[in-house]
């Protein structure tokens, strides 16, 4: 376990910059999660942490020691790649120890032992340990290749989009398994997908990447219902978040919001006025979620007017698209009804749910109870 | 306009030396679409789903059985005389022509005259939204421009029967949300029939008006999505319908208070709904199915069990407890703005029409009051 | 930072750049294959040294003479006519044997059964004979006194036919030559070309109507082109340096009739050892080869990319 630092690090392939002057600082014993959509510079950050490659500009360190053009293996970094790739005519101990048989690591046999045992426990596998990898359930083996890593007591664990190509089921259930056992990892991990249900489950951080720059680093919470940029928002959540063009207003010393939709003016919360007044803004993005937004099948008092695109029926749930003047709303409702193509429906959109962005920046400006939002809830 | 009924059909594939290889590919597929309705085809792969496709088709022999469009039966017609279009599962695009070309094709081929060609092309050009790629190589196409030039070929057809293949399996998250929609209005526009095969449930639920779910040869359901949906027949299509998956746990049935208990593998006791008490014995197997969504949290006065929490996940959209039994998940959704902490203890409730029973052995779906399955 | 397991080397002090033993290393996995290439390329640069002089076999002594035995390759008239013959044959060869070999190919990929299975195999004997054993064969068969081809040609009244004696039917005899040894090949590259070819769009061109005739002139043959094109670079290749067969069949002759310009290379280097006057001729043909090929792999790579909708 290791604090990780990278500082001001820009990283070139020829003329391409993957990365433009990135800072990371990873705790010590954090699980890290890089999250990015593909070609980011995600596994630009890894291939940099492990040594695979080393930077144009910029340092890395562990603790205080700096690494740059130090070798991957003095740098004592594991890295799990996608299919674990264990030994299938090893035992299950035999995978675990064979880290601590190599040339370079080799370590005495009550050593190995004690080892293998310690992690066996920490993983719940004590029970495979003389058996072969191919009479364990997929989540056991998932265990036991983070296992064969982590026996090692490495500086960093490094995980390259391990969850990527299984199937949605699989991808679900090991996503799971593995926050299930993170507590266990004792050692700083720095995980990298493009999924955002991985990022926000398993990262007690996360760091988003677009085109080779940090575009926000924060907590689970923090990067759903508070994003920095509507870049950031747009990322996050099964359904695009739904961005509006609202004009502020000024009425009698309350705070309000007309949409291009028509001439209602809804009043906002006063946390959010407040700030609303302070910046000074006269147009403002809002970006509502599905659960930010209300719908009608008849029409009421603050719902504007819109016609049903299409509706896609899931279940228990119904994702619908709105045409609402230009724009397309698309949300889900969990309900069991049935719609119509084109047929009108009405919506509402609560303003103490919406999140409002600088119209020219699209950076964040405000959101109702931002502190209640950043704990994420009530406990229950 | 007319019915596609599908008769007693039955499909085995050549060795290749003229011999069977005695495993049937469709088993006795019994299926009638009424004019103008969507159906899903639905299944894992190998589950016979494509094939049967390329039976409708023309593409493949079929080894016993009829396939009929109203009152003609068209086993030995030839494809190009079925009047169907088809839109492949790898697009089919030819590949050294232009977009207008590909679209043409078909028109050029049959000699049609080339007002009418450019007429037609430009027509359902504009319904697929690919006027401005019209002069455009299909090779520099993306993928969700490739798949509306696959459907727009298939429709320049005029077909009476649409196939789509698998039309958004190799579709990126947005582009399929896209391309789902587009679809789901091109059917309303167009009101041909449309038969699409699929592995993934959630194109199937949300496009068409039935569902036949197939495994291995055989059809396993068919009925509405909602049916499919709320009233599984057996297992199988209690698992594959449905994201995240049902629940299913095995349980011991129990005597317990005035009533029974269903007895997790772990130990865990979960009461069980009035509506089985006339069917249930103690010591009884089943396997116990509840969708992750028909759990809700309660509190200690009333419950119909308690668990531990051992992974809460907080999705933004969702939130997602965990609670391990044995190498299982028991999963449970929430939309509340709730959190809960690793080790806490939660109570429970199971919304009792939404709670399914099993059979251990067949996987069959056990009904109240000792009634089977229909069919 | 632990450290009881790994023995980590770093003194955690910041390097400014990579150490030189890092640097050096991928030049270092390289050097062998350096030193090959190096090394196979040297003959090439002492024949095009040689073509400055007059070095001969048969003179102990060599002089530098510039580009005098360029100048007079080019003044000279054997040069030109060696030149034509390669064109002609080159062209002849390419035409019969890309026809034949693309009409075979289609025909064969038709259907397949045990008749067309067989066909292949028998189809591709020809390649495994070396050109010099078919050029002995051809010789046998066409012999005027024994040859099982004269004896069929009797039959209708042809009575010596003069083969390889005659300058006015010697190309005509080669080249039938060349495409019973070469044209399997062709035929083999085709053949596999078309069995690589997507299997979808032609389901599709079916549900669409498309004749055979219809489906080929815009479906197959463009999709063939980039096959179609390495083929011709192969043959291409081969058959302006073509040696084997003319030589053993007329040695170059009758006269000059069959001189090409590897022949005629051949001719000065070894029967009147003069080195300096036979390399231009081959630095020329390699200059023509270098030159048609990559222009040809262009189109190929061309060719290629438009095909993969």
């Amino acid at each position: 376990m290791a604090r990780i630092r990278l500082d001001h690090v820009t990283k070139k392939y020829g003329s391409i910059t993957a990365l433009k002057d990135v800072s990371i600082d990873v705790k010590d014993n954090e699980f890290y999660v890089i999250f990015g959509p593909a070609g980011a510079g995600k596994t630009s950050v890894l291939n940099l942490i492990a040594g695979i490659s080393d930077p144009e500009e910029g340092d890395i360190l562990f603790d205080d020691a700096y690494m740059n053009y130090v070798e991957p293996r003095e740098r004592d970094v594991a890295m799990v790649f996608e299919n674990y790739a264990l030994y299938p005519h090893k035992t299950v101990y035999e995978n675990i120890a064979s880290s601590m048989r190599t040339k370079k690591y080799r370590q005495p046999e009550e050593v190995v032992d004690r080892e293998v045992k310690r992690v066996a426990a920490m993983m719940n596998i004590s029970e495979l340990l003389e058996r072969k990898p191919t009479q364990a359930s997929n989540g056991q083996r998932q265990r036991i290749a983070l296992g064969r890593a982590l026996v090692r007591n490495p500086n960093v664990f490094l995980m390259d989009e391990p969850l990527a190509h299984l199937d949605a089921k699989l991808r679900n259930s090991m996503r799971k398994e593995l926050k299930s056992m993170q507590e266990a990892f004792h050692t700083t991990t720095i995980y990298v997908t493009h999924d955002y249900t991985e990022a926000m489950s398993l990262g007690d951080r996360i760091a988003v990447i677009h085109e080779g720059s940090i575009c926000q680093v924060g907590t689970g919470n923090e990067v759903y219902y508070l994003p920095e940029t509507e870049f950031v928002a747009k990322l996050f959540g099964d359904c695009e978040i739904n961005i509006l063009k609202g004009c502020v207003t000024e009425e009698k010393g309350r705070t309000g919001i007309r949409l291009p939709y028509g001439e209602e003016v809804y009043p906002v919360p006063d946390d959010v006025g407040e700030r609303l007044q302070c910046a000074g803004v006269k147009d403002v993005d809002i970006g509502f979620r599905g659960w930010a937004i209300d719908y009608s099948r008849e029409p009421r008092k603050g719902y504007v007017r819109g016609k049903i695109y299409t509706h896609e029926p899931l279940g228990n749930k119904v994702e619908l698209t709105v045409s609402l003047g230009d724009d397309m709303i698309r949300f889900i409702v969990h309900v069991d009804e049935r719609f119509e193509i084109d047929e009108a429906i009405y919506l509402h959109f609560n303003m103490d749910k919406g999140i409002f962005f600088h119209s020219e920046t699209k950076e964040y400006l405000v959101r109702h109870n931002e502190e209640v939002m950043r704990g994420g809830g009530k406990n229950g | 306009m007319a019915n596609l009924k599908l008769q007693n059909l039955y499909k085995m594939y050549d060795q290749g030396n003229g011999k069977k290889d005695g495993v049937y590919a469709v088993n006795n597929l019994n299926l009638e679409i009424e004019d103008g309705t969507f159906l899903g085809i639905l299944g894992p792969s190998g589950c016979g789903k494509s094939t049967t496709l390329r039976m409708i088709a023309g593409l493949e022999e079929i080894t016993k059985g009829e396939i009929a469009i109203g009152d003609m039966v068209i086993n030995d017609i030839h494809p190009k005389e079925r009047k169907i279009g088809l839109a492949f599962e790898d697009y089919a695009l030819y590949p050294p022509l232009s977009v207008y070309n590909n679209i043409a094709f078909c028109l050029k081929a049959n000699k049609v005259d080339k007002k009418e060609i450019d007429q037609r092309v430009r027509k359902i050009a504009k319904t697929m939204k690919v006027e401005e790629l019209l002069d455009a190589k299909v090779e520099g196409l993306s993928g969700g421009q490739k798949q509306r030039v696959n459907i727009a070929r298939a429709l320049v057809r005029n077909p009476r029967i649409l196939l789509l293949d698998e039309p958004l399996s190799h579709l990126d998250g947005k582009m399929r949300q896209i391309l789902r929609g587009e679809i789901k209005r091109l059917h309303k526009e167009i009101k041909c029939t449309t038969i699409l095969v699929t592995h993934d449930q959630m194109e199937a639920l949300s496009l068409a008006d039935h569902i036949a779910i197939m495994k291995l040869g055989v059809l396993q359901q068919y009925g509405t999505p909602d049916e499919i949906y709320n009233d599984p027949v057996n297992i199988f299509v209690a698992d594959f319908i449905g994201e995240p998956p049902m629940n299913l746990l095995p349980v011991t049935v129990q005597k317990a208070d005035g009533g029974f208990c269903f007895l997790l593998l772990d130990g865990t006791r979960i009461k069980a709904p009035a509506k089985f008490h006339s069917i249930l014995e103690d010591g009884q197997q089943y396997t116990m199915g509840i969708r992750p969504t028909s759990i809700v949290i309660a509190d200690e006065k009333d419950y119909d069990a308690q668990f531990t929490v051992d992974v809460f996940e907080n999705l933004g959209d969702e939130r997602i407890i965990s609670i391990r039994i044995l190498e299982d998940f028991l999963t449970i959704v929430i939309e509340d703005m709730l959190v809960f902490q690793k080790g806490s203890r939660i109570y429970v409730k199971m919304k009792e029409d939404l709670l399914y029973l099993f059979d251990r052995e067949t996987g069959e779906r056990v009904r109240e009051q000792g009634q089977r399955n229909g069919g | 930072m632990r450290g009881n397991m790994a023995k980590t080397k770093q003194t955690g002090q910041k390097l400014n750049k990579k150490p030189m033993n890092l640097r050096l290393r991928p030049w270092l996995i390289i050097l062998p294959t350096l030193v090959v290439t190096l090394g196979i390329l040297y003959p090439f640069y002492q024949a095009v040294f040689y073509s400055l002089t007059d070095y001969s076999l048969k003179k102990p002594v060599w002089h530098f003479v510039g580009l005098k035995n360029w100048l007079e390759m080019f003044k000279g008239v054997n040069f030109w006519h060696s030149l034509w013959v390669t064109v002609k044959y080159t062209i002849a060869a390419l035409v019969v044997e890309m026809g034949l070999g693309l009409v075979i190919a289609l025909s064969l990929n038709r259907k397949d059964n045990l008749f067309t299975r067989i066909l292949k195999v028998v189809l591709i004997f020809p390649l495994m004979v070396s050109p010099v054993i078919a050029t002995l064969l051809f010789k046998l068969m066409t012999n005027s006194s024994v040859g099982v081809v004269e004896r069929f040609l009797n039959l209708f009244g042809v009575y010596g036919f003069p083969w390889t004696a005659d300058s006015s039917t010697a190309l005509f005899s080669v080249i039938l030559i060349d495409t019973w040894v070469y044209t399997p090949f062709v035929l083999l590259l085709i053949l596999a070309g078309l069995q690589g070819l997507p299997k979808s769009p032609y389901e599709s061109a079916m549900i669409d109507g498309g004749s055979a005739w219809f489906t080929f002139k815009t479906l197959t043959l463009p999709l063939l082109k980039p096959v179609i094109l390495i083929t011709l670079i192969f043959r291409l290749c081969a058959a302006i340096q073509e040696f084997s067969i003319i030589y053993s069949t007329t040695k170059g002759g009758p006269g000059d009739t069959l001189m090409n310009l590897s022949l005629s290379a051949y001719r000065d280097a070894f029967t009147y050892s003069s080195i300096g006057k036979a390399v231009p001729q081959i630095l020329v043909l390699w200059v023509i080869i270098n030159f048609i090929s990559s222009k040809l792999v262009k189109a190929w790579l061309k060719a290629k990319s438009a095909n993969n909708g």
